[in-house]
């Protein structure tokens, strides 16, 4: 689940963006993660906090949204929440709910200060 | 650090990756040196001088909208042009640790008669044991120690392939590091996805490990050879694969005593890319 990987990639979306637009500090970072998305939040803040000193989010708070993951069924279409990456629609168990939302890994946005 | 595979300690040892032996297979080689390439630095020195004065401090949002996996894909996208420009078919090879990825890259370069070189990426988290047997079965070998990482990312291979420099219209295996978990969501820039499960593991790990089968074009069912010893049902296992990803072939061998590996030669020579790349560079 490589939680580490993932912070510092985080970390380079938001160095990059606070590059590209002249700031050197960034106060808020806002993340969209899916339920199903084999990311542990827990883990994922943790290794965002010990990665982001030194870096232009080193004082940041980080936002997670965590988006619960919701499948439809391919038999009688409805929608309903995935609690596994294969679950069985509770209908029709013989089908397996097709995930449309839920395995976001996503940078939505970062708050910055500017000297006005 | 990471509760389920214990991947990413923060002060964890940074990856590293060795060309081993080759000397005799490359008389006319130059040695480079690339023993320290760090797959994670940040090259950037961010400075935070304190300017004191500025009080009217505005805040302004400044929308991002990126894929956190968005970089591990576009360098992937790099190395899939690159490979594709020379014809090279790429393999990458998932696992558990001990499934068998290692001995079955050892046969298959001893006796696959098929045309082409066959170049290897090892990831292993330590040693150069792996890279050291394909070495021996007479292949090229570039062995990535990811230390405490769990997994090979694009950058890593990118890297590699610096190293390796493939031939036009080769092979290029790349045996992932040994888990079921992360491989599976960093594209290395591969032709196929292959995944192996030993008849010892258990008819339950598509289902435990749905992911890894999810992109997969192959399973491979190794260790046919302990069938009657272990409690495995093989069509109770390719039942659950099957319903994790509907499109997924299989194939049974052994890689020890050889069994099926011509099923294994045959799936090669059919899924290898058909045109020639016109250029040997
Ligand atoms: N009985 C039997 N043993 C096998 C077979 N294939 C591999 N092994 C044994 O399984 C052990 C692990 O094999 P490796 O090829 O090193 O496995 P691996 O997947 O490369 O392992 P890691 O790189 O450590 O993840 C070795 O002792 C092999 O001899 C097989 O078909 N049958
Ligand atoms: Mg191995
Ligand atoms: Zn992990
Ligand atoms: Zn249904
Ligand atoms: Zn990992």
């Amino acid at each position: 689940m490589h939680e580490m990987s993932i912070a510092l990639d985080i970390l380079r979306i938001v160095e990059k963006t606070a590059h590209d637009h002249e700031v050197d500090s960034v106060e808020d970072i806002f993340l969209q993660i899916g339920s199903l998305a084999g990311v542990m939040i827990h883990s994922l803040e943790f290794c965002l906090e010990v990665a982001k000193s030194d870096t232009v989010a080193d004082h940041a708070a980080i936002h997670i949204d965590e988006v619960a993951a919701e499948g439809n069924c391919p038999n009688c279409h409805q929608a309903y929440p995935m609690n596994a990456i294969l679950e069985a629609c509770p209908q029709c168990p013989e089908y397996y709910l097709t995930m449309h939302t839920g395995d976001q890994l996503k940078v939505v946005e970062i708050e910055i200060e500017r000297a006005a | 650090m990471c509760d389920s595979c214990g991947c990413g300690q923060p002060n964890g040892e940074k990856a590293t990756i060795k060309k081993v032996g080759g000397s005799h297979k490359h008389p006319h080689g130059h040695d480079h040196d690339h023993d320290h390439l760090h797959g994670h630095d940040h090259d950037h020195d961010h400075s935070h001088g304190h300017t004191h004065g500025h009080t009217h401090a505005v805040k302004e949002t400044i929308s991002v909208q990126t894929n956190i996996l968005e970089l591990n894909d576009r360098i992937a996208l790099e190395n899939r042009r690159l490979l594709e420009a020379k014809n090279i078919f790429t393999l990458n090879l998932m696992s558990s640790p001990g499934a068998g990825k290692t001995t079955l890259l050892e046969r298959t370069i001893r006796e696959y008669s098929g045309p082409g070189e066959w170049y290897v990426i090892e990831g292993d988290q330590q040693t150069t044991l792996d890279a050291d047997r394909i070495d021996d079965a007479g292949a090229t070998a570039v062995q990535v120690n990811t230390g405490t990482g769990c997994h090979l990312d694009a950058l890593l291979v990118k890297q590699s392939l610096e190293i390796l420099t493939p031939a036009a219209n080769s092979i290029l295996a790349i045996e992932n590091v040994g888990n079921l978990v992360c491989p599976a969501l960093f594209d290395l820039g591969e032709t196929a996805r292959v995944v192996i499960v030993s008849t010892t593991e258990g008819v339950d790990k598509p289902l435990k490990y749905p992911t890894i089968l999810q992109g997969t074009q192959l399973c491979i069912l190794n260790k046919s050879d302990l069938l009657p010893y272990v409690d495995f049902d093989a069509d109770v296992f390719k039942s659950n694969a099957l319903k994790v990803n509907p499109s997924l072939s299989f194939l049974t061998i052994s890689a020890t005593t050889g069994d099926g590996l011509d099923s294994w030669f045959e799936w090669l020579d059919a899924n290898r890319p058909k045109k020639a790349a016109t250029t040997s560079k």
